[in-house]
């Protein structure tokens, strides 16, 4: 590439919506920063760019666009244009001009914004570097294509594309780059020693640690800063000592950061070692997040006494609480612990800061915020929790909240009955339903008079309160000219079954009210009543339809031979909406009735009758009718009917129609195929397995998420292997999740030995640590021998094991402290450090 | 709530699908925190018609014969008809102050059409007639006034054009007096000339087909609508605005509602206080 192209690319040009929002990016944009037009699309320069600090910038864009200004933003002369001591890339963005200009329409009016980017330091790409050599030359040793890295990082650190590309080479790099390391922290210039030692800390390289804690004592503070901030990645126990001093030292910049190292470092230890610092101004918010990850008694104390004393932290506190409790999340005894400690210590002052603050329209930290609240028996959290209990992301915590402390909020929920508002009203219900209290019968009761959703409401709490003492107030409602209300009062009484409803009910099926007999043939079929049947025969000939449906949809359920032949004439002489029904409870009659009305229902042309008589036959496996099931496959009609039928013969497992189902999953059909799938795993045959393993070949993503676990929950000897291979070749991130989960599951031996295997594969190594943190039981011999097979394997188990609460981890660890190998040695030293091990700390 | 499930025992295995069924059918999108008032919306109409899950509700709506008739009652039950009389005026007043006159005048005689897109219960279009009587508008056939919306029932409502107290909580005593007479104690009937002169008729914004005939109009208003369609539904039905209106159209949304997130091909200008979109002259744009 020719010097005079270079210099000719040295300005990015890009142009911006009103909303900052990124809508072109010029081709020299993309050999600036190495970022794809599509990549910055839609995306603002600060989501781009992330060093850049979000407000600063905003600010800046705010000018242009309202004022019309013209902005200049310098990687030299803004530092403030860049993130908190916390950013990463603060320096790697390097010498730039950012010019932001408006851009108007032929109206003057400001329509977006002009952005160019300019590099002020010599220009040159990428494909020009001596990197291209490396990536090119094959034959080139290591030590050479390290070299090209190094000089290229020495020369051509100004340039942004070129660095970051420098930096993720060396990164991902196996060599030993110690003595390169070396080298470099010697430089003067220190832009230099911070990219190395950005580089040392992306790499978790142990072997650089002596440099890096000579690094701590470097004349430049930037220099120091990305030293911590390595050894916070490094989690070098050997740091604690230096980093405790450095937090607790007069450099506030250094201060920061050595408390963000240290909390990755060992934060229960750090806590105890620094809690003096809560006492500066300046490091609470460092000390908040150290406390979060701390998580202990002291911790939350102090957290507590914040939240009552200080509105200004009251969101970082919030936010560190709520961590602390999705952390104890699974641990029944922590949460309770949790739970105890946040009643102790906040103080009316300190909840009523939560309240307030989940009561703003759109929290970010809702949902925290309620969770933490229904944690608290407070008369004033509890009232405030049923206000908000209609959102239903929140609804379980709410109510589990309000179960806790039933005795405390009873009296305000049965005021909240009394209101108008029924969005109000409503959650008061579900809650005193949940709660179960007996003495909330009457006041549910009274909402009898209210709207037909109040009333659906107040008849399922009382059904779940089950107190027959409401029988009573229940059996009027059989007769509400509202069906649904018909029907949630049905639902109510036969979960209480009261004694006196078989009495009641015969006289009910007889009653001139036409809604109040329909109601009591739904519960005397529910309970077989016998002395309702003849009323049940007669309402099948009722004038009223929906009499004799609700007739038809219980005969079933009663002791009566002739059911099939009354079925069978009534069907003749019905129309579609009763033959639709009499299919429905064929499900439940015998066999030998329901034949011949299935039968007869395959061959008619409405779908639904065939849908309902698919469905009977399905559940009565009734293989007789199975070719004439097979032959609507293959027929003209609505989908449904077909996936009916394929579910039907899923449901009799006809063996010999696999390939026959299978052939409907030909991808024209979304819910087609998804049926199929599933009707083959019902199946479960050798035939079933073999014709889902074809489908899995040809099946687009889509599917083939669906097919994997269904594969899975066969006992095929080769399932194992074929979700091995899947997860290792796929592309697609859900097909290998659902690879992963699926032998997490399986339990076997076989399975669990397959995902250790998948930590070998760079794809499927994150995904299988997580999964194998998950699991609660553990295959040690599988451990074992995946350990011993080579020294790599030992590091391949290093994260699972540094994270995992499993008690027996501890014996691996000591074990292999006691490698040949340095590294791994090294590796399970530190992590045994890091997990158990209280360093003194001297305080 | 899920109570209704709960509580009348529908199965609802299936509910998701059928939810994003709904969002392609009608364009409006229920996210999780909506989903269960969804369900409870729809737990009557699936004992209505017999069943008993969600899943074959499904079914029916997306395959049966007599699904397109049930899209209508979908929309009737999952639409959201609250609506008033004089509501966000600044927007009208901007049709009748400023770009009403200028198309009357570029227009040179030919009538100027106006669709109001989600009239819901009519409110909204006889606000805008009832202003265009006091500029003298009606009487001739200068301005026609369409206005559609994809429920029924708020249809319906509308062509009867009768209200009660709610739909005149922002409306003056002026107006009411009028153009309104008292039915009964509790409702109100627009003038006859009023209600004639908007031409009321079902459509669904999520269909193309079904509004590119309407979008062929010098000012669409489509106010408070996109609140509850996804990003792909308002892209789609915006495109459909844009390639049916002439050029020098405009388009005007909800005071809450904005397409400068979308890359749409409409000029967003403020005209009189109010935003407006604006389908530009063609060969203005290349010039520029």
């Amino acid at each position: 590439m020719s010097e005079s192209f270079g210099h000719k690319e040295n300005l990015g040009v890009i142009s911006m919506n009103l909303l900052g929002e990124i809508n072109f990016w010029s081709p020299a944009m993309v050999l600036l920063t190495g970022i794809a037009p599509m990549e910055a699309a839609g995306k603002t320069i600060y989501d781009v760019f992330p060093a850049f600090q979000k407000n600063q910038v905003l600010n800046r864009l705010r000018n242009v666009i309202q004022n019309g200004a013209i902005e200049f933003l310098s990687g030299k002369f803004h530092k403030d244009l860049f993130s908190s001591p916390f950013g990463h890339d603060t320096k790697s963005m390097g010498s730039f001009l950012f010019t932001l200009a408006p851009l108007k329409s032929t109206h003057e009016t400001i329509v977006g914004m002009i952005g160019v980017l300019e590099l002020t330091a010599s220009q040159t790409t990428l494909l020009s570097s001596g990197l291209s050599d490396v990536d090119r030359s094959p034959e080139k040793s290591p030590e050479n294509a390290v070299s090209d890295l190094i000089r290229t990082l020495l020369n051509q650190h100004h340039n942004p594309a070129i660095l970051s590309s420098v930096i993720n080479v060396m990164t991902l790099s196996s060599e030993n780059l110690l003595p390169f390391f070396q080298e470099l922290m010697a430089n003067p210039n220190p832009d230099i020693r911070i990219y190395t030692l950005q580089i040392i800390g992306d790499r978790v390289d142990r072997e650089s640690l002596p440099l890096l804690l000579d690094a701590l004592h470097d004349p430049d503070s930037n220099v120091i800063y990305h030293a911590i901030e390595a050894l916070g990645k490094i989690r070098a126990p050997e740091a604690f000592d230096p980093l405790v001093s450095i937090a607790s030292g007069k450099d506030l910049f250094l201060a920061s950061a050595a408390l963000f190292a240290l909390s990755n470092l060992g934060a229960q230890v750090a806590y105890q070692a620094l809690q003096h610092l809560w006492e500066n101004e300046e490091l609470k918010s460092g000390m908040i997040d150290l406390a979060a990850n701390d998580a202990g008694i002291d911790a939350i104390k102090q957290l507590c006494q914040l939240m009552n004393e200080d509105a200004s932290y009251a969101e970082e506190v919030a936010s560190a609480l709520g961590l602390i409790h999705s952390k104890f999340e699974n641990n029944t005894m922590r949460l309770v612990l949790f739970q105890e400690l946040l009643n102790e210590f906040l103080n009316e002052r300190g909840i009523q800061q939560l309240i307030a603050m989940a009561a703003k329209e759109q929290t970010k930290n809702f949902k925290t915020l309620v969770r933490l609240l229904s944690l608290l028996s407070n008369l004033g959290a509890l009232q405030f929790l049923v206000t908000v209990m209609g959102n239903p992301e929140i609804q379980e915590d709410v109510l589990q909240g309000i179960k806790r402390n039933s005795d405390l909020l009873f009296e305000t929920l049965i005021r909240e009955l009394e209101e108008e508002n029924e969005m109000r009203v409503l959650p008061a219900i579900i809650a005193l339903g949940r709660i179960g209290k007996r003495e909330a019968v009457p006041y549910l009761t009274n909402m009898f008079n209210r709207s037909p959703a109040i009333i659906i409401h107040a008849t399922g709490a009382l059904a779940k309160i089950g107190y027959r003492g409401c029988y009573h107030d229940l059996l009027p409602l059989l007769a509400h000219p509202d069906a649904l209300v018909r029907r949630a009062a049905v639902s109510a009484l036969n979960s209480i079954a009261h004694p006196d409803m078989p009495a009641d009910m015969e006289r009910l099926v007889q009653s001139g009210h036409l809604f109040e007999r329909e109601s009591a043939l739904r519960i005397a079929g529910y309970f077989g009543y016998e002395a309702c049947l003849p009323h049940v025969l007669d309402a099948l000939n009722d004038p009223e339809e929906f009499i004799r449906l609700a007739a038809i949809e219980v005969l079933p359920f009663f002791d009566y031979p002739a059911t099939g032949k009354i079925v069978g004439n009534l069907y003749k002489i019905s129309g579609n909406r009763f033959r639709s029904q009499i299919l429905k409870s064929a499900t439940f009659m015998e066999s030998d009735d329901a034949l011949p009305l299935i039968r007869q229902a395959l061959e008619e042309s409405d779908p639904w009758i065939k849908t309902y008589a698919l469905r009977s036959a399905g559940t009565l496996n009734l293989r007789e009718v199975a070719p004439q099931i097979k032959q609507l496959l293959t027929m003209e009609g609505p989908v449904f009917v077909k996936i009916t039928a394929i579910q039907a013969l899923g449901d009799m497992r006809m063996e010999g129609a696999e390939e026959e189902i299978a052939a409907m999953a030909d991808g024209s059909n979304f819910d087609l195929a998804l049926t199929v799938v599933n009707a083959l795993g019902s199946m479960g045959t050798h035939a079933a397995f073999n014709a889902l393993h074809q489908l899995l070949q040809k099946a687009d993503n889509q599917l083939k998420e669906q097919i994997i676990p269904v594969m899975a929950g066969f006992d095929q000897a080769n399932i194992v292997d074929q979700l091995v291979i899947t997860a290792s070749t796929t592309q697609s991130d859900q097909i290998r999740q659902q690879c992963v989960n699926s032998l997490s599951l399986s339990g076997s031996a076989h399975a669990y030995q397959a995902l250790l295997k998948l930590l070998k594969n760079k794809d499927c190594k994150k995904l299988a640590t997580e999964t194998l943190l998950k699991i609660s039981k553990h295959n040690e011999d599988e451990i074992w021998q995946f350990s011993n097979q080579r020294n790599e394997n030992k590091l391949l188990l290093a994260d699972f094991l540094t994270r995992s609460e499993w008690p027996r981890s501890l014996n691996f660890i000591h074990e292999f402290i006691s490698s040949n190998d340095p590294l791994v040695k090294a590796t399970y030293e530190s992590i045994l450090a890091t997990k158990y091990v209280k360093v003194k700390t001297g305080k | 709530m899920r109570f209704y499930r709960e509580t009348l025992g529908i199965s609802d295995n299936a509910f998701i699908i059928l939810r994003d069924l709904i969002h392609e059918l009608t364009g409006i999108f229920f996210d999780d925190s909506k989903k269960d008032s969804l369900a409870d919306k729809l737990s009557a109409r699936v004992i209505e018609l017999g069943f008993s899950s969600f899943l074959d509700y499904y079914y029916y709506l997306k395959y049966d014969e007599g699904s397109t008739r049930e899209i209508r009652n979908l929309f009737n039950l999952i639409t959201v008809n609250e609506t008033y009389f004089y509501r966000e005026t600044d927007a009208l007043h901007t049709i009748t102050d400023v770009l009403l006159p200028s198309i009357l005048e570029r227009k040179n005689g030919n009538p100027v059409k106006i669709w109001s897109a989600a009239c819901s219960s009519g409110e909204e279009p006889l606000t805008l007639a009832m202003m265009l009587a006091e500029k003298g508008l009606l009487s001739d056939s200068k301005v026609q006034l369409f206005a559609t919306d994809a429920s029924t029932l708020a249809v319906g409502k509308a062509m009867v054009g009768e209200f009660s107290e709610r739909s005149f909580r922002n409306c003056d005593a002026h107006f009411r007096e009028k153009y309104f007479d008292p039915k009964d104690d509790k409702t109100m009937k627009i003038k006859q000339s009023i209600l004639e002169f908007v031409r009321f008729s079902v459509a669904n914004l999520n269909s193309p087909a079904e509004i590119k005939h309407f979008a062929a109009a010098d000012i669409i208003l489509c106010r408070n609508v996109f609140i509850y369609f996804s990003k792909k539904s308002i892209l789609q039905t915006v495109n459909t605005f844009y390639g049916a209106m002439p050029e020098q159209a405009y388009l005007l949304l909800g005071v809450s509602e904005s397409l400068l997130k979308f890359n749409v091909p409409f000029e967003f200008r403020e005209i009189n206080g109010s935003f407006v979109y604006v389908k530009e002259n063609l060969l203005s744009k290349w010039i520029k």
